[in-house]
This record gives C-alpha cells, structure tokens and sequence, in this order.
C-alpha cells in the first residue's frame, strides 16, 4: 500500500489503536530491561531487541509493518519461520521441516506461546546465553536461522544474534581436583582476562606458570539408558524439507561438542582462589565474558563416586532423556536449569542426574512434604540404599554418617528455608548444618526453583558448595520477572518442554480447563461495592452461588469416583466451605503429622474423595490420584500459582484416552475483580496451549438440593462474613518452616461460633453408585 | 449454518416477495424463471409442487408428521400456490396455472435450452484461461473499494457501484466516503450472500428508478441457468444479443464488472461464464453453497490463546479482519493479530454481531484448521464462546432514563424529596451525604408537581 493511500483511510483510522504491550511481555519471563541490579548480570544480557532506537512502520491497520525488511525467499512456502525484526519468530507447527525447528528455537530463545497451529517465540539474550552455554556457536544459530526463515534474516537480529553471543561461553569455569579453574579456548579473551587487575588478584599465587596448557582427553560421551538411535528412523521421509535444512538439522541435533576447529585451539587454563570465586565471577561479567560453570565430574579424583545407578526397571521418557543430554552434553554437567510441566516427572529427571554425576548430592525442596516425596522417589527409581539417604528437616532428621561412614557420599534432602536460616539452631541442627557445610556436592539440586527469593537463594548458594547446580521447575515466570535472577544464579535455561506436546504423547493428563462464572447475589453484591478490597475478595469468594456451584461439582464429580481437590487462598472460606460441606481440610497451621493423615486418606480411602486444602498444597505435593481441582480463591493474578494448582492434577492418569481425564474448574464470581485476575492467571496456561471453557450454566443444578438456596439463608451468611474479623478476610500467609522445628503462628481469635464444629476432619461417606453419564460431563467431551 | 434456522428464504425469494405480484406473474409466464424459482426454493417447498404438478392434489400421508403450514405460506406468498376452494384435498391448493405450464415446459426442454442464448463454439485459441483469476480480481476490487474507499480504489469501480453502495446505506458521505455499519456486515458475509445481495440491491436501484426489472431478472437467470454443473469456465462463450435494450445491456456491463461474466471486448460479441456465476446459481441457505465456499481458499487460523494468524496479503481480508481484530504483525505472506475484548466490543459498537464474526472466521479458516477441527472446530470453541459472551455482556444492563436532583437548598427540602418518592415508589437511588435523589422516568412529573405544590405553601 503506497503512502498515497495511508492518507485515506477512512473509518481504519478509528480503529487503529496502540497494540497492548502488558499482552505480551508478560508471557514470558524476559526483559532484561527491568534489573536494577545490573553489576550482576552482563552488559549484553540487557540489550532488549524491541526496545532498539529503529522506528517501525506501522501498517494501515496498526500492525508492525515489516515487509520491507523481510522480503521473502523463492521456496519460502517450505521454509517454517518468520524472523520479525524485533526478535519474535512465528513457527509453522504443521510445517515438515517443523521437528527441526523446534529443538533449534528452544535452544535459542524463549517461547511465548505454544499452541496448536502457531507457536510464537522471542530471541532474548538471556535464551541466546543459554544457547551458547549448550554449545550453540554465534555462525551456527545465524545461519540455521536463515536457512528456516522464509525471509532473509533482518540485519538488526543478526547484529543483535552476535552481540550477544559473541562473548558468552568462551570462558568456563571448571572445578576439577578440588580446585578451580578459569579455562578457554580463545587466547585473546584469556589475555585480557589476565590483564584485569581484579581478576589479577584472584589468581592463585603459582607465579612461574600463571597459564597452564592441559592436554584434551578423548572423553565418551554420556548415554542414557534408552538413548534411541531416532535420526535413523527420520531419514527418507522427509521428502518435503529443503536439503539446506534437513543436513543441517543432523549438525544441530547430532552433537553439541565444540567444532573441531575450536577444539583444536590449546585449552589455556590458570586457577583461581576458592574464595574469590564470586569476585572473579562478578568481574568476567563486568568485562562481558560471563563464566560457564562446569563441572568435569569424570575427573574428578578427589570425591568418591556414590556407586548408585538407575533401576533397570527405569525407563526415561523421551523429553526427560533430552534435557538430560543437554545438561550433560559435552561429557560433564553444566549448570542449568530444566523446565518441565508439571507432572512430568521432574523428579525422575533429578534422580537421573544424581546418578549420572554419581558423586554426593545434595537435593533442596520447599517443603517437609516434598522432602519426604524426593526420598520415595529416589528409592523408587535408583539402586539408592537406605543409608546412603539423609533427611535434614525439622521432623525428620537423620544422623549425618561419623567415625568411619563420614567420609562416604551421601545424598542429603532437605529445604530451602532449613539450609538458609539465620536464627539460633538446636544442636542436632547446628551440627548437621556443620556437615552440609563442609561437605563438598558433586550435585546441588534445586527443587521448585522458581519459589524461592533472590536472597535466600544467594543465601544458599554461598553456604553450600557444589560443583554443579539442577534447578527444575514447571513455569519459569514470575509477576516480578526476578526469574532473570535465576539465569545467573544457575545457569541458563537448559531445556523447556512443551506442554501440548506432552499431552498428545499421554505423559501428562489431558486436561479440560474450565472458568465458571458464578453470579453473585444481590445482597452479596451491595456490600462488595462498598466494601474495601480485602472484604471485596472475601465478599466475591463467601458468593452463595459459588458455593452452590462448587457444592454442585463435587457431587457430580465424586458420583464419577473422581478425586477432588478445592483449592482456597483464603482460609475463613476453606474452613467454612469444609466444614459446610463437612470435608477435610488443611491449611498453614495444620501439623505435619495431620497433613500427612489426610493425604493418605484421600489417596487410599475410598471414602474420602475430596480434600480442601490451601496455598500449602500448591507446589510439590505430590497427588497422583486427583483428577478434578477446583479452586474457589486464589491469590491475585499470579499465572504461577495458577499453573501450578493445574499441576496437582496434571500427572498422567491410568486411562487414558483420546478424552479429557483430568478437570480444573476456577469459580469466580462474575462482576467482581476476579474476573480480571482469573484472565490474568490464564495466560501461562493458555500460551501453553490450553483453553478455557468458559461456563456460565451448570446444567442439572436445579435438579440439585444444594446449600444457600434461600434468601434467608444467604443472609445468614453474609452477616456471618460482614462479622469476620479483618484478619479473617485476608489471604493466608504462608507460615516460614522454622529450623529449631517449630512453626511460626501467629494465632487469631476464632471469631464465629460456627467454628467450633469444625476442630477436626470429619469423613463423609456416599453411596457411590455410578449414574449414568451427566449432561454436564457431556458437554466437556467435545 | 445457524442463520438457516433463523431465516428459511433465501434472499432472492425475499426479493422476489417484495415484488408486485404482477411482476412476479410475468416471471411466471419465462420457462427459464419459473425453473430458477422452482431451483431456489426449499427442499420441501419444492415437494409441494412437484405433487400439486403431477398428482393434482396434495394429499400428505398420514404417517408423515411434517409441519406444511411454513412451506405452503412461503409458496402463497410467492404467488406459485393459491387457496382453491373446489379441492377436496386436505390442503386445498391448486398451482398457479402459467407457473406450471412453464415448469413443465423448462423440466422438458433441459435448463441450457430454455435459456435462450445462444452459445458460440470457440476455436482452442480464443478460449480464455484466465477467466477465474481475472474474476475474482473484478469482485475484489469492489470489495476493497467498500473496505477502504480511497481515491485509488475509487477508480476501479463504476459509477454505478459507488451509485449502490450509496443507494444501499453501505457507504456513506459525498465527498469523504466512508464505510457504515451496514456495509461492514456485507463484508462479513459469505461470498454467495454478497453476491446475492449485491444484485439485489442492484435490482431495487432500478425499481427505484422507475424501471421494470422483469426482463433484467429474465436475462440475469438465463445467464445463470448456463452455469451447470460442469460447466467450463472461460471455455464456453455466448453471444452477446443486439436486440437487448439499454436496461439489460447496461446490467450485461455491470455483471462483467462484478466479474459474473467475462468480456474481452464489447465488439467480439460474446462473453464468457466465470467461476463466480456459480455463486448466483445456488442459495446461499443451501448446502451446496456451503461446499463452494469451503474448497475456497481460507487463510485465517485463530488459535486458543486468541492469536489470529491470516495468511494473506490482500488489505481488503485484511481489513475486514482488522475491524475485530487487534493486528499486530504485518509481514508479507501473513499477518498476526489478537482478538481482544476491547477489539471484539469496538466491532460490537459498530453493529457488528457476535453470529457474523464467528462465521466470517470459520468461513475464512485455514485448510489446517479445517483439516484438525472440522468445519465447526476450526475456530475454537473457547474463542467463539468467548465471542458471544463478550456481545452478551453488553446486553446485560437495561438502560433507562431517568431524573437526577442535586444542589438542594436545604436538608428540609432533600428529605422532602427522597421522602415524596419513596412513599410514590418512584425512588431509585438517594444519597444522604451527597443529597442526590435520582426518580424514574415518569416520576419527574410527579415530583416536579411536588415540588411546586410544596414550595407555594
């Protein structure tokens, strides 16, 4: 369109408005433009392409008018990727050469949204960070790059492709022998390492040969028990995949190690001070070399091998085996982090690692729940003996080995909050934090690393010295994009699976999202529109009809011998709705011992089908069994908790079929701020592929005889909520596990005598005959 | 489709209805309009006739539970069927007599014969390939000229367009064109509907103008009773007659403007059938119609996520999506979108419904969709739902009017007034410490009687 006509545009002009920003940068966790703290994270890593001086055109239509930059190839039909010059790439998922682009785009940048047809990601220089990290080189991603674009790739991500690359992953540091080593392969970055005065003063003092040159051993590369020989099976079918693609394809996925040409510079190495590693570290960021931590644990002499492998019986899934060949990929383990929906089987993937690196472990979690789910698993999974597992949380403590045991390897699982506390310790603490201490950790595997602040992770970090660090986690975002912390904290992002993928393949349940709209009544809804915000919440959560409905869903559900979980945020609705519906119940105070009962009960009991839990349960509680979650309230719009509450439902069920077997209902009362949360809580998920059906009719309530059906009832209750204390109204804290093994509670009066009733968990039993299918359960089979 | 339910008449029947029913006896007496009435009417109707035809009477059997009330009103109020009161039949109809004869007489001849053009055998060379290319370029070039009425696109239409589109409301202005609300949704259609509607209003511009259309409907049905199944576009030329008058040769021009008919040049003589007459020749409630617009070529995906991607680099696509869709991207092959609340209620504003959305989406959807979701699949459950719910809650509030009272001079007379409504239960709101009363719509009389009443004493 010539700029003759962008003067007549008639009524467009009405219609062009500003692209909403908020959309987009949210869904992923990049955006480097938002660190304070910039001494710690390189120059490069905040260059943000989008944010580049570059004045984009802007279409007729108010879309970003790349055309002239990306003239499209002849055969660009065949080709899967637009490269917009702002860093975004669109992927064909229904192209042939789309397996190819796939693991490349993963590699280098940072996907936004996965569903079916479209898959948008965004190159940052964090996801080029960590392509170099996995031994991508800055000419290999450029021109395989090109090769996928339909168009020729603009000059800009080039530029910006090579300033960011360019000086990652040229400098690693290497602990081997108990010592520490700065070693590259490129002499003039070694060079002006060496002229540094900060780093001059980290050097260990070993004058006559400051630069040591090692000889490279030939090293076999690691294998995974059921490393399949897939590029076999590929070869011949791909009939429609350009040539340039398809054989470069075999270079990209065939090996990460260094190009020849590289390894057959000289290895220039010289050691640093144990102690001033963080100097040294913070420095080569300084000078735009970030340090690459690896750990070459084959060599290692010095720390025994635990001797422990996986059972026979354990097979890897496919995905868990590639991030796993990523982590290990140049025969020693980088640091990273793996990304893995929940369900997945992260757990499994730790203890591949920990017996990969085959050296002592030590394996952190966030909660006493996880610990004890971790121990099971690594029994479960690995020839692991009873003795070779320490517990170090405030309930269970296992002595650390002494006298002659001590110096055997172990794997020690604890928490986050047990190894970074400040306060006074019991003695058995002290002691055992003694032992973690002093140990050196061929593994630090971190548990949920998303959950954990900045500074208690620093916390850790310096406590604990490990060779390697595994971070796992289900959703790397978080509202205040600290995730970019992380990057440098432990490394770059290893590996992110793709969450539709999995569910097509069956590894995670096939799950039908469902956000259902619930009314508030007339009553309910005066007073919320006069009431302040913590009252609102609790107002929009205490909704008649939203107890109705959740009423009505655990009955259609547990007719259908599903198992339910109702999630709360807040507590005076958990206990009212439990104790209304006299279910059990566990939030914040409930003792480790009774959470424990419950579980069980609801995994084994026949009889009891449906718990009420709050945010306690939202990470790491391990629930295969549920498959129906229902969440009455939730806290804010954070898309991680929402992504996470799906994750309690989303391990992969025993039947499974082409239908959906697993349901997650969000409540929210219509017309209140939940509605507005609910859409923000959504977009992980639904840039992950899923979809919200939004349900405004629950057909068959009428047919139910459900609680709160009167007016006069309905007041009863919210004169109930109007008379809750301030405190009452809140959301749930959730209570810092202590070290010296006590929790932290801050006891409120019980204001309403209803709650009297409600001390204990009271089991309901049903007759559980099965009905016939209910119109409501027909309606999701579409 | 959903709107056959809601509308069972196609839309040129309901022209046809609107018609004085002389014109539509005239029609009657042409074999060739009979025969194209006959084929645009519903399954049932049809039936109706084809036994009043051949068995004289209409006798349905008992068994059949079929409501005939709706096909029979629909058959009297076209004309084809009258009351008779010498039937003995249950329903007493009887047809109307030239509407048979014709029928009968067009059902004997076959429907190229009873056309009446005459057809022009053509050598290899003067065959025209490019005839469906070069059709669609036509119909774009209108479509675009409504989307985006520059000055550019202006020159690719006629006069007589611009004339229409004025005429029907779609555009509107003298000077600066623009687009209205009416036309936005003739973009939404599907291309038979915009086909269909085109020519209507084409037809009721010239009964505006005073002039009789019962020969322009004939020439215009006996052009598209050519278009047989089968037929071969560009390869089978007719004869353009000279004793055709001003009226019909002037809609020949405009129907080759549409793109309908191909003419290389006025003085060959001849003109050529496209692809496009195809549209003309079906309903757009019928189901066939519904196949010729699913082997068009869709290029819109709408993911779950509420991502659009279209696949075109055509403005007039474009800018049709562009009025419900927040466009984002524009590369040369594709462009990327979302559909927003804001984005989706901006084309509510502009009269555009929910309904037209999803079925301009789902006629325009990517061959991958189709293949992985169907035809009703192909846009997202999800995404339509959420389409509606976002034209539902904007039908949520009822708005009324009504009174508001402020700056009272005195408590006295604040209480006065809140207390006068409330006992009148014309009272809506009040507010004690800001003193506003607002009363209904009719209680302003009221008060104001009040008020005076009270002020006096």
């Amino acid at each position: 369109m010539s700029t003759k006509d962008r003067k007549r545009r008639g009524k467009w002009d009405t219609y062009k408005s500003q692209y909403n920003a908020d959309e987009q940068s949210g869904s992923s966790g990049n955006g480097g433009n938002s660190e304070k703290d910039t001494s710690a994270i390189p120059k490069a890593a905040s260059q943000n392409l989008s944010q580049e001086g570059n004045v984009v055109l802007t279409d007729e239509f108010g879309g970003k008018d790349y055309r002239r930059d990306m003239p499209l190839k002849a055969d660009y039909m065949s080709r899967p990727l637009w490269v917009a010059p702002d860093g975004h790439i669109f992927l064909e998922s229904f192209s042939p050469v789309y397996k190819h682009a796939r693991d490349f785009l993963i590699a280098i940048s940072e996907p936004v949204c996965r569903p079916q047809h479209i898959h948008e990601y965004q190159l940052t220089a964090y996801s080029l960070y960590a392509a170099v990290s996995v031994g991508l080189q800055t000419n290999d991603i450029i021109e395989y790059l090109e090769r996928l674009s339909k168009s020729h790739l603009p000059k800009g991500i080039i530029q910006f492709i090579q300033m960011c690359t360019v000086s990652y992953g040229k400098v690693k540091l290497v602990l081997k022998h108990n010592r520490y080593f700065v070693e590259s392969r490129h002499s003039d970055v070694m060079q002006k390492l060496l002229k540094d005065k900060v780093i001059q003063s980290c050097i260990l003092d070993d004058r006559e040969k400051p630069v040591e040159q090692t000889e490279i051993q030939t090293q076999e590369k690691i294998k995974f028990s059921h490393e399949t020989t897939e590029k076999e099976k590929e070869v011949g079918e791909n009939s429609a995949v350009p040539a340039d693609i398809d054989e470069f394809y075999g270079k990209m996925d065939g090996d990460d190690e260094e190009d020849a040409e590289i390894r057959s510079l000289q290895l220039l190495t010289f050691e640093i001070k144990q102690e001033s590693i963080e100097i040294v570290q913070k420095r080569c960021i300084e000078l735009e070399y970030p340090l690459l931590a690896e750990y070459d644990f084959r060599n290692d002499t010095m720390n025994p091998n635990m001797g422990i492998d996986l059972k026979p019986s354990t097979t890897l899934r496919p995905y868990q085996e590639k991030s796993l060949r990523k982590m290990f990929g140049n025969s020693r383990a980088r640091s990273g982090v793996i990304v893995l929906p929940c369900g997945a089987g992260k757990t499994l993937v730790g203890v591949t690692a920990v017996t990969t690196v085959n050296k002592r472990c030590l394996v952190l979690a966030n909660s006493n729940v996880s610990v004890e789910q971790w121990r099971a698993q690594f029994k479960l999974w690995s020839t692991i003996q009873d003795k070779q597992l320490i517990r170090f949380t405030r309930e269970a403590r296992d002595q650390p080995p002494t006298g002659a045991d001590a110096s055997k390897p172990v794997v020690c699982i604890s928490t986050y909050s047990m190894v970074a506390y400040t306060g006074r310790r019991t003695f058995a603490a002290e002691e055992a934090m003694k032992f973690i201490e002093s140990q050196e950790w061929g593994l630090l595997l971190l548990d949920e690393v998303h959950t954990i602040p900045a500074k208690m992770f620093r916390r850790v970090l310096t406590i604990v010295q490990a060779h390697c660090k595994l971070g796992l986690t289900a959703t790397l975002v978080r509202e205040d994009d600290k995730i970019t912390d992380l990057n440098f904290l432990i490394g770059p992002k290893i590996y992110e699976a793709n969450w539709m993928e999995l569910q097509k393949a069956g590894h995670i349940a096939k799950v039908q999202c469902a956000e259902v709209w619930c009314p508030m009544t007339s009553e309910f809804y005066s007073y919320y529109l006069r009431a302040q915000i913590a009252r609102k919440l609790l107002l929009a959560v205490m909704n008649p009809n939203k107890f109705r409905i959740c009423q009505f869903l655990i009955r259609f559900h547990e007719r259908r011998n599903d198992k339910i979980i109702v999630f709360s945020d807040n507590v005076f609705a958990l206990k009212k709705y439990a104790i209304e519906m006299q279910k059990p119940f566990l939030y914040g105070e409930t003792s480790q011992n009774e959470r424990m009962k419950i579980l069980q009960n609801f995994q084994y009991n026949p009889k009891v089908n449906t718990i009420f839990v709050s945010k306690v349960a939202d990470t790491s509680f391990d629930l295969p069994e549920a498959n129906v979650l229902i969440q009455i309230s939730a806290h804010g719009g954070s898309r991680r908790q929402e992504a996470q509450r799906l994750g309690r439902i989303l391990r992969a069920k025993k039947h499974s079929t082409d239908q959906f077997n697993a349901f997650f209902y969000s409540l929210v009362s219509q017309d209140t701020v939940e509605m507005g949360y609910s859409r923000k809580r959504q977009r992980f998920l639904v840039n992950q592929g899923y979809a919200y059906k939004v349900v405004n009719k629950l057909p068959g309530m009428e047919n139910e005889d459900l609680k709160y059906g009167t007016k006069e009832l309905q007041i009863q209750l919210l004169q109930q909520v109007l008379a809750t204390s301030d405190a009452d109204a809140e959301e749930e804290d959730i209570k810092e596990e202590l070290a010296d093994g006590t929790i932290k509670v801050s006891r409120r009066e019980a204001t309403m005598s209803s709650m009297s009733g409600g001390q204990g968990p009271q089991y309901h039993a049903k007759a559980r005959a099965i009905t016939e299918r209910h119109p409501l359960f027909k309606r999701f089979r579409t | 489709m959903s709107e056959g339910e809601e509308n069972e008449t196609c839309l040129f029947l309901s022209f046809l209805q609107t018609l004085e029913k002389s014109a539509r006896k005239r029609l009657f007496e042409k074999p060739s309009c009979a025969f194209f009435i006959f084929r645009m009417l519903p399954p049932m109707s049809q039936q109706i006739i084809v036994q009043l035809i051949w068995k004289g009477n209409l006798q349905p059997e008992t068994s059949e539970n079929i409501d005939w009330d709706r096909w029979i009103k629909l058959l009297s109020s076209l004309d084809i069927i009258q009351p008779d009161d010498e039937s003995t039949s249950k329903i007493p109809y009887s047809i109307d007599f030239s509407f048979r004869r014709s029928y009968l007489f067009a059902v004997m001849s076959g429907s190229c014969r009873i056309s009446g053009l005459k057809q022009q055998i053509l050598d290899e060379k003067r065959k025209q390939k490019e005839v469906g290319k070069k059709a669609s370029e036509r119909w774009d070039c209108i479509l675009r000229y409504l989307a985006l009425p520059t000055e550019q696109n202006q020159k690719s239409v006629s006069a007589t367009t611009r004339h229409l589109f004025s005429a029907a409301k779609f555009t509107s202005g003298d000077a600066n064109i623009e687009i209205t609300t009416v036309g936005f949704q003739f973009l939404l259609l599907s291309p038979v509907q915009q086909m269909w509607t085109y020519i209507i209003e084409y037809f009721k511009l010239e009964i505006a103008n005073g002039h009789d259309i019962v020969d322009l409907l004939d020439l215009l049905i006996q052009i598209v009773l050519c278009a047989n199944k089968g037929y071969e576009p560009g390869h089978e030329a007719f004869v353009l007659e000279n004793d055709w008058d001003e009226r019909q040769n002037e809609m020949i021009a405009h129907l080759r403007e549409l793109g309908v008919i191909f003419i290389r040049k006025t003085k060959d003589g001849i003109f050529f059938l496209t692809p496009l007459l195809s549209h003309l020749a079906t309903s757009e409630l019928s189901t066939a119609g519904n196949s010729i617009e699913k082997t068009s070529n869709g290029s819109v995906i709408v993911e779950t996520n509420f991502r659009l991607y279209a696949y075109t680099s055509s403005p007039l696509q474009l800018a049709i999506l562009s009025t419900f869709t927040e466009m984002t991207y524009r590369f040369n092959d594709m462009s990327v979108g979302m559909l927003t609340r804001e984005s989706v209620r901006r084309a509510l504003q502009v009269g555009i419904t929910a309904a037209q959305i999803i079925s301009f989406l789902r006629t325009n959807a990517h061959p991958q969709c189709l293949a992985t979701g169907g035809t009703l699949n192909c846009l997202p459950i999800t995404v339509a739902d959420q389409i509606r719910l976002w034209e539902d809650e904007r039908k949520r509030m009822d708005l009324k009017d009504a009174y508001m009272y402020s700056t009272f001079e005195s408590d006295d007379e604040y209480f006065g007034v809140r207390n006068f409504a409330q006992q009148e239960g014309i009272l809506l709101w009040a507010n004690n410490d800001q003193k506003l009363v607002i009363v209904t719509e009719d209680g302003h009389e009221r008060v104001k009687q009040w008020y005076k009443a009270n002020r006096k004493s």
